[in-house]
């Protein structure tokens, strides 16, 4: 495999791995890091990106996004930690008040 | 040398990952995130992102998989204990790491000293680099996301607050 | 020209609104406004005609306009109309009069005298309209009227069910008439009489027969000929000047008027004439005939005036100023028999049956002798009006069938079938009123009725006496100065072309036989009503001896059977069922709640999608994002 596809190969693996994973799991701890799982597969691609064209732009946004992703983390953790609470459960198989 | 790191990393983050989603047990999973994570920084070494890959490694796989983890203690891991066979398994599995390590070390040992880290042909590999961009190209998403970080722990914080009926009450006005 | 027409069209117009504005409850006020308003129409129309300068005018004022279509509004006061005017505003004047004494008691005056102004509006505005649409809209104005003043009595149910029969039949035949009437603009792409007479003179080709028989529909509906006459006879239970007036003189004529219009600018194919000239001819004849199974003595003048509409419709055939001539003589002695036949119910306190009258003559000698002048008349019997405009129609039916085929001599026999029925009838109405002893209490106690009402009757017993060759002769009495009597500019149409026909009919071979043999006929039947009918036995000797011949008569042809079962069977299912089904069904089901029911199963579809987990979420977004780069690369 040549520089760029070699990396964006794994890439693309982890972010569909993780969509699969945010699609099909009801366990709300797995979904919210199979949503990790994506956000890493973005870094890659985007360091792949970057090594390839010698861009600056590429490394600083992994930056942004390691970022957001720790805030991310946080926020959905504190979330899920209440929603335990008043649930008792972490199936979101019946976690649909949201809708209708 | 690159080829087989490039595979192994691979393997580590895809392995890692599809043990995300397949394995049982809040544990696992994270266990097996981690691995994912560490395949990650591996790749984004042979990119020679090697500023980024430390980054991973202590932000990610540190920061965010401990808070993880620290969740499912409070939720009560579900799986069944470890069993003997479950230990014999990992014993297993410590040997063979023990073995391949083993055998590729003296690959691996020569491959380090012959051909070390380029020193840095990517612009990437420099986090002189980092910084300079961080304050001049890219000065208003990084402040942005400072306010973003600011509004995250302002956010967890009201979140987490303890939920009883009365706090709801006192929320609710 | 214009500001006197429109003041004759007008007048009648505003004193209808005043009184059906403020006056409808009053006695007399609405009374004297309707007849002040008559009487202001009929002086200026004799005015308009005795200084005739110009023998037609024409004028037009565009209403509006759409497109290619424009609709417009104007007279045409040409010698045919000159001759209608006469008759509307004469006889509408001398109704207006007769009313004011035959509606002394009635409670509803106001608002009978509003209708009958407004009558007099719509038929001058028929008689001076100077194209075809104009014309359907008065037309249309002149039945309203109809009906309005059929349903006086409203308090009855005869009277609803009479005047709500006499629109819908007329509606029938005026559906006909405005196909005809689009037909002829889009072929002709004018209305205007005017322009048709002369896209007419130019290319004679260019008349087609559909569009005459569709205009012919008009003429079947308003004139009351088959096959709607059903609505004539039971028009009578409004008030008999109304009958007078409307179902004898004018309003019934409009269509042979029309007719007659169309015909002298070449509009009518032969073909379509043919039709009319045998309908009429059938009319005349089966119309006698049915005559003589009523006992009612308006019903006897109804079916007496569809008899002659026929007459008049047969007459259109043969010269359309033959039937011009029948039209105003008709108009005489037809309003004379129903203001007489008024006189004789209101002295009979409202006694219609003429078995019950009897002895009128001397009891009533003034109605008595307008009675034997008008019955003379319509007999055709020498010297009065009415043989004048009946032979001249006869002898062109002679004429015809001479050098006709069988067709002709059919058409013939029915004419004289329907001239040998007249006596007949008639001989039976007037002996069985006029002459033997009184057959009720009424009858014993009858006086002649008010001047009012006697007036009338006297001025319509001369010209029903006279009329005749003042208008075919034009008679210049004493230099000219007795012409305000019947003014030339009125009888000019007639008189023009009479004196040119009347001269080659007399050359036919045997004319002067045919001519006597007829009259002799007219004498012989009349004596024999006399022995049959004169004998003032109370009750119908047809009835008496043979009963399913009377009844048979009495039943006029089973028209209303007929259209009763049509209406109750047929047209009554076909609209429940498009009530019901079409409407009901159909589009409110199916088509407009459908489509809210479709709606809702779609929102409902929706809103099961909207499944808030988050599994469903991430599923919905991967989805959109999939979307978007399908359309972004392809």
């Amino acid at each position: 495999m040549e520089g760029l596809n070699q990396f964006l190969f794994p890439a693309l693996m982890l972010f569909a791995t993780g969509l699969m994973g945010a699609m099909f799991k009801r366990n709300l701890i797995t979904i919210f890091m199979s949503i990790e799982l994506m956000l890493c597969g973005a870094m890659l691609a985007m360091l792949a990106f970057a090594s390839e064209f010698n861009d600056m732009a590429g490394g600083v946004f992994v930056f942004f996004i390691l970022t957001i992703a720790a805030a991310e983390v946080a926020v959905g953790l504190a979330i899920i930690t209440q929603l335990f609470k008043v649930e008792n459960t972490v199936s979101t198989k019946g976690m649909n008040t949201l809708g209708d | 040398m690159e080829t087989f790191l490039y595979y192994l990393f691979c393997a580590m983050c895809l392995c890692g990952g599809l043990g995300v989603i397949i394995l049982r047990g809040y544990v696992n999973t994270a266990m097996s995130m981690l691995v994912s994570m560490l395949g990650v920084a591996g790749l984004m070494f042979l990119m020679q992102a090697y500023f980024v890959a430390i980054l991973m490694v202590s932000v990610y796989a540190g920061a965010v998989l401990v808070l993880f983890i620290f969740v499912v203690m409070l939720m009560g891991d579900t799986t069944d204990g470890v069993n003997i066979w479950k230990k014999l398994a990992l014993l297993a599995l410590w040997v063979a790491a023990g073995c391949l390590v083993g055998w590729f070390a003296p690959e691996m040992v020569e491959g380090l000293r012959s051909s070390g880290p380029s020193a840095g042909t990517s612009v990437l590999a420099e986090a002189k680099n980092y910084g300079t961009a961080l304050f001049t190209e890219f000065m208003l998403p990084f402040q942005i996301v400072g306010l973003l970080l600011l509004a995250a722990m302002v956010g967890v914080i009201a979140i987490a607050k303890p939920f009883t009926v009365r706090n709801r009450n006192n929320d609710m006005d | 020209m214009e500001w006197e027409l429109s003041s004759i069209l007008f007048a009648p117009l505003f004193a209808a609104a005043v009184i059906g504005i403020f006056f409808r409850k009053s006695r007399w006020t609405g009374a004297f406004l309707s007849v002040s308003s008559a009487a202001f129409a009929f002086a200026m129309t004799m005015w308009l005609l005795l200084e005739a300068s110009v023998p037609q005018f024409q004028s037009s004022f565009e209403l509006f306009k759409l497109g290619s279509f424009q609709l417009d509004f104007g007279y045409l006061f040409d010698p045919v109309g000159k001759n209608m005017m006469f008759i509307v505003a004469f006889i509408g004047f001398l109704v207006h009069v007769f009313s004011v004494g035959y509606m002394k008691d009635d409670d509803a005056k106001g608002r009978y005298f509003a209708g009958l102004s407004f009558f007099m509006f719509s038929m001058t505005g028929l008689v001076l309209s100077s194209n075809l649409f104009m014309m359907f809209v008065f037309w249309e104005l002149v039945g309203f009227s109809s009906y309005a003043l059929i349903g006086h009595y409203a308090s009855t149910e005869a009277a609803r069910e009479a005047s709500k029969k006499a629109f819908i039949v007329n509606r029938v035949g005026d559906f006909g008439f405005l196909l005809g009437i689009i037909f002829c603009w889009n072929a002709l792409g004018t209305t205007n009489f005017v322009e048709i007479a002369q896209i007419m003179k130019a290319d004679p080709s260019a008349a087609s027969t559909g569009m005459g028989l569709l205009i012919l529909c008009g003429f079947l509906g308003k004139s009351a000929q088959f096959p709607l006459q059903v609505w004539l006879a039971d028009a009578m239970v409004g008030p008999t000047p109304v009958s007078a007036l409307i179902h004898a003189a004018t309003m019934v004529a409009a269509g042979v008027f029309m007719m007659v219009r169309l015909t002298s600018i070449g509009f009518v194919t032969p073909e379509v004439l043919d039709v009319v000239f045998v309908l009429g001819a059938l009319m005349a004849f089966c119309a006698g005939l049915w005559a003589l199974g009523q006992n009612d003595i308006k019903k006897i003048l109804a079916y007496s005036t569809l008899a002659h509409l026929g007459l008049m419709g047969a007459a259109c055939s043969l010269g359309y100023e033959l039937a011009m001539f029948h039209l105003t003589m008709h108009a005489f002695f037809k309003a004379a028999l129903f203001l007489v036949a008024g006189s004789a119910i209101l002295a009979c306190h409202h006694e219609q049956d003429i078995y019950k009258m009897g002895g009128l003559f001397k009891k009533m000698p003034i109605t008595g002798v307008t009675a034997l002048f008008a019955t003379l008349s319509i007999m055709a019997v020498p010297s009065f009006s009415g043989y004048y405009s009946k032979e001249g129609i006869m002898l062109s039916a002679y004429g015809r069938a001479l050098s006709g085929g069988a067709f002709d001599a059919f058409v013939l026999l029915l004419l004289l079938g329907a001239s040998a029925l007249t006596p007949l009838y008639m001989g039976r109405l007037f002996f069985n009123v006029f002459m033997g002893r009184p057959h009720s209490e009424a009858a014993q106690h009858a006086r002649e009725s008010s001047l009012w009402i006697t007036l009338p009757l006297l001025v319509l017993a001369v010209y029903s006496f006279v009329g005749g060759f003042s208008m075919a002769y034009d008679f210049k009495w004493l230099g000219g100065k007795m012409d305000f009597l019947m003014p030339s500019a009125a009888t000019q149409f007639v008189s023009e072309i009479w004196d040119i026909h009347y001269l080659g009919l007399r050359k036919l071979d045997g004319a002067h036989a045919f001519e006597t043999a007829l009259v002799l006929v007219t004498v012989v039947v009349f004596g024999f009503a006399y022995i049959v009918y004169g004998g003032s036995r109370g009750c119908d000797i047809l009835q008496k001896k043979l009963p399913p011949v009377y009844g048979a008569l009495r039943k006029h042809g089973w028209f209303d059977v007929a259209y009763n079962w049509y209406v109750a069977k047929v047209q009554q299912r076909f609209a429940i069922l498009l009530a019901t089904f079409v409407d009901l069904m159909l589009i409110e089901l199916l088509s407009v709640r459908g489509v809210g029911v479709v709606c809702a199963v779609i929102g409902q579809g929706f809103k099961k999608m909207h499944d808030a987990t988050s599994n469903s979420q991430v599923k919905w977004l991967v989805g959109g994002v999939v979307l978007l780069f399908v359309l972004i690369y392809f």
